[in-house]
């Protein structure tokens, strides 16, 4: 009995030894791989020492296999993330360019303004002395308006030029003519009668032209550039679909599960699975360039006809210009509004002012050589701010269509164009057969690498181009010189029924990114949580249908 | 004299049709399409592509040579208004000219010049209003200058001179350019020689700034001068053109008689002598001079033996009306009376010759 028990222990030992000589053969190492994926920070429990059956993969190649099936997940996790931040480093470099640009552009235009104001303050004082400095809340209003339509945009331009001149005319009259008193009913009967008689010359018809178009040339191309900004920094923040994120890690992590971690993505596997994960990206870049264009034509105008420091700086002499023909036209003038208007009530005897004159002072002193041109203390002319914006602007052309090329030039996503034969096309080291798909959601439908709902455009990039064509439309307006606020959703909505007036009330908080920015992202995540659920996307289309309507009908006005 | 017919849209397309005399202008079928530039510079027949493409981009532009046509025709009408040949528009004949701009004549060279002119004056004082967007007053003029009686600042608007030449250049010379022939540079030398006068009389204007009198400011600009300067100036370049012929290589001109000078690019070119434009000649464009108004008292062109070619005058004795007595009444009107004024107008005989007297 003791006997046959041996026997069996024996055979028991041979069969194991004959077991393990047969696997021994066959398994690959994967010590690079295990080393790779815990230099990324990973566990490295996760990773076997050899290959072994890949059934349990969900993306990757189920031929043996180096990773597990953990791998595979915080694979496909990384994968995501190294495909944002790459993204982001590109969005981020251009957004920077704007955000820089519009803040100096903005100190600029605040500081000329505040120059212009001080410099017809100090010649006014030499020139006019006490008869200025009498009337000196009129100048100084002037300004405010100024700058209040600079910030904020509600001033009417033309109306309050009109009614500055139309005050400066009434203390001049008064001032000629200090023997009379005027009642408020004499003085509008003065005003409409010189309307005809053009007591400053032609002046406040030019000087309207030139403010208007430079101001609203200057205004609109700020804005432009803050626009921009805006649109590049709500665009970087990319979320891949799950169709995307399954495309990146096959692109990106399983060759090294077939042990091949020295070999790069083909450039034309890349651009497929970039063009499919960037898709509604590359659907704003006909906006975009026409943005871009719109941007160029009035950085044209604001260096050449429309150049608000030529019409700011020499603000104090044209006004001046005018003064001086009133003073040179006033006995002219008086008579002819004394014979329309009827002979004014002269002053009590006793109260009789008389005319103040002051010394002559010498010639304004300036700062600069005509050669020399004037900086402000932002350090710079508006000559080179717009040359140095215009190159950056003809860079940012096609950003959004040669977005994919450019991340797939970056050496951590692709190999270069050389390595087209011996690099990986998502199944082996070989060359990537597929033709490379065009840009844009629609090219989408034949993507042989990602699957991309081509009938579900992304509403977050829908409106960044709502934005872009209403800046685009305001630049063209801006570049012919006129001053047309053409998005006025309180006029349109009036017109509206409660029920569909609802929908209209959307509207303007949707051009105001910054207040709905929070709610515009939640919403969008919803929408994604819901599975693009219609009740919830339903509202949000729309919005951007009435936004398109109303943008279409503002550039066609 | 001939009035220049009226209306905006009327003169656009005579201006453009100088440029190709021998081409035919329906410009009143350009009235009735006046409403859209698009189509305005489409149908204007003889522009060459680089002129239809400035036409379309700026169309601001464009309206203000048309305007500007009556007043260069008018100072061409001026300066020749003592002339058997007295640059006159032809109603009947709408390539504004006729033949006349055919024969490379001194007549010519000065209606490229004049024309050329007006072109630059009337841009560049629509610059100076305000009406185009693509140009302002002069940003080179900015800061303050010195003269003899001192420092003052640039204020004011300066005409823009630089931009009118150059757009009036691009403009006119498009067509010359795309020819090779001798009468091509002659043209394009008589337009240059026309854009340049302008700025000859470009004058700085100044104004004093202050209280009542005082000058504690001066502010200057500069201004072109009123047309009539430049018209008197390519008058006399006319009265002194020199008849050139081509060098033999094709690129210039030399002198066709070796006693004169060469010619200066301030000169006015021409190639044939004109013909005496005394009788109606309709391959010459010449209208002849019957019925042209003379004076008896001038020993001038415009005297009766000059003006009628010898064939003698009529006298006719009008009365007309005129003010006389202009009172100023306070404030602020004047009144005149109407006298009655008689006098003699000499008129010249038409030919003699049988052939002539028959309608044609």
């Amino acid at each position: 009995m003791a006997r046959l028990g041996l026997l069996a222990l024996l055979c028991t030992l041979a069969a194991l030894s004959a077991s393990l000589l047969a696997a021994e053969p066959k398994s690959k190492s994967c010590s690079e791989v295990r080393r790779l994926y815990v230099s990324k920070g990973f566990n490295k429990n996760d990773a076997p020492l050899y290959e072994i059956n890949g059934d349990h993969l969900k993306i990757c190649s189920q031929d043996y296999t180096c990773c597990s099936q953990e791998m595979e997940e915080k694979y496909s996790l990384q994968s995501k993330d190294d495909f944002q931040t790459v993204v982001s480093e590109q969005c981020n470099h251009l957004q920077a360019i704007f955000a820089s640009r519009y803040k100096k552009f903005d100190e600029f235009f605040k500081e000329l303004l505040e120059n212009a104001e001080k410099s017809l303050n100090d010649m006014f004082v030499k020139t006019y002395g006490h008869l200025y400095m009498q009337n000196s809340e009129l100048f100084k209003d002037l300004f405010v308006e100024l700058k209040r339509y600079y910030v904020a945009g509600n001033v009417n331009l033309e109306e309050m030029l009109n009614d500055f001149w139309a005050r400066l005319l009434e203390r001049m009259f008064r001032l000629v003519n200090s023997q009379y008193h005027f009642t408020d009913e004499y003085l509008e009967c003065v005003s409409k009668y010189t309307e005809q008689l053009k007591p400053f010359g032609d002046v406040p018809r030019k000087l309207k032209l030139q403010v208007t178009r430079a101001f609203v040339a200057a205004r609109t191309f700020a804005q432009g550039l803050a626009v921009a900004r805006d649109v590049v920094n709500r665009v970087s923040v990319v979320n891949p679909t799950a169709q995307c994120t399954q495309a990146l890690l096959k692109m990106i992590y399983c060759s090294h599960c077939r042990g091949l971690v020295t070999v790069k993505p083909c450039y034309n596997y890349c651009s497929n699975i970039m063009r499919g994960c960037l898709a509604n990206q590359g659907d704003l870049d006909l906006e975009w360039n026409n943005f871009i264009d719109a941007m160029l034509m009035v950085a044209e105008r604001l260096e050449g006809p429309f150049n608000i420091e030529s019409v700011m700086d020499p603000i104090d002499v044209k006004i001046s210009d005018a003064i001086m023909n009133m003073q040179d036209n006033s006995v002219q003038v008086s008579q002819k509004v004394f014979q329309g208007c009827g002979p004014p009530k002269p002053l009590p005897a006793g109260r009789i002012s008389r005319s103040i004159s002051e010394s002559a002072f010498s010639a304004r002193f300036r700062p600069y050589h005509p050669e020399q041109r004037p900086t402000t203390a932002a350090g710079t002319s508006l000559d080179r701010l717009v040359t140095d914006v215009k190159e950056k602007l003809k860079q940012a052309k096609k950003f959004w269509s040669s977005l994919p090329s450019t991340v797939c030039n970056d050496e951590r996503m692709a190999a270069g164009n050389e390595n087209e034969d011996d690099c990986w096309n998502g199944k082996s080291k070989s060359r990537y057969l597929f033709a490379v798909t065009g840009n844009g959601l629609a090219n989408q439908g034949n993507n042989p690498e990602v699957q991309v709902d081509t009938s579900k455009p992304d509403i977050l990039i829908l409106r960044q181009i709502m934005a872009l064509r209403v800046m685009t439309s305001k630049m063209k307006n801006a570049y012919n010189g006129n001053d047309v606020d053409f998005f006025d959703i309180s006029d349109e909505s009036s017109g509206e029924g409660s029920g569909s007036g609802c929908e209209y009330q959307q509207c303007p908080s949707e051009f105001e990114y910054n207040a709905t920015d929070h709610s515009g992202k939640s919403a969008n995540e919803k929408a994604d949580s819901a599975g693009g659920a219609p009740a919830e996307a339903k509202p949000y289309l729309l919005a951007a249908l009435c936004i398109l309507f109303l943008a279409v009908q503002g550039e066609w006005r | 004299m001939n009035v220049p017919l009226g209306g905006i849209w009327l003169w656009l397309p005579l201006l453009l049709t100088w440029l190709t005399p021998e081409v035919s202008s329906s410009w009143w079928y350009m009235r009735a399409t006046g409403g859209s530039s698009r189509v305005m510079c489409d149908n204007v027949p003889g522009l060459v592509s680089r002129q239809r493409q400035l036409c379309h981009r700026h169309p601001d532009v464009m309206r203000a040579i048309g305007l500007g046509v009556a007043e260069w025709t008018a100072e061409c009408q001026h300066q020749f208004r003592q002339h058997r040949w007295n640059c006159n528009t032809l109603d009947r004949d709408h390539s504004l000219f006729g033949r006349v701009l055919l024969r490379s004549s001194r007549e010519s060279a000065f209606v490229y010049a004049i024309s050329s002119a007006g072109v630059v004056f009337a841009i560049t004082r629509a610059c100076s209003q305000g009406e185009l967007k693509s140009c302002s007053c002069d940003p080179k003029k900015k800061g303050s200058g010195k003269d003899s009686k001192g420092t003052f600042d640039w204020g004011g608007c300066s005409d823009n001179i630089d931009y009118g030449i150059k757009f009036a250049r691009a403009f006119v010379d498009a067509k010359e350019r795309k020819g090779k022939d001798a009468r091509a540079l002659m043209n394009l030398h008589n337009n240059r020689a026309g854009r340049k006068a302008v700025k000859r009389f470009l004058k700085q204007e100044c104004k004093c700034h202050g209280v009542s009198g005082s000058c504690t400011l001066r502010t200057c600009w500069l201004a072109m001068a009123d047309f009539r300067k430049t018209g008197d100036y390519l008058w006399r370049k006319y009265n002194g053109a020199i008849q050139v012929v081509m060098n033999q290589d094709g690129t210039g001109f030399t002198v066709a008689n070796k006693r004169f000078k060469k010619p200066t690019k301030n000169d006015l070119v021409y190639f044939e002598n004109s013909p005496d434009y005394c009788i109606r000649d309709r391959e010459a464009g010449s209208l002849g001079t019957a019925g042209r108004v003379c004076n008896l008292t001038s020993r001038g062109m415009d005297s009766c033996e000059v003006m009628c070619c010898g064939r003698g005058y009529d006298t006719s004795h009008v009365t007309r009306m005129t003010k006389c007595e202009c009172k100023f009444h306070w404030c602020c009107a004047v009144r005149c009376q109407d006298c009655l004024e008689a006098l003699d107008v000499h008129t010249c005989k038409a030919p003699k010759s049988a052939d002539w007297t028959t309608p044609t």
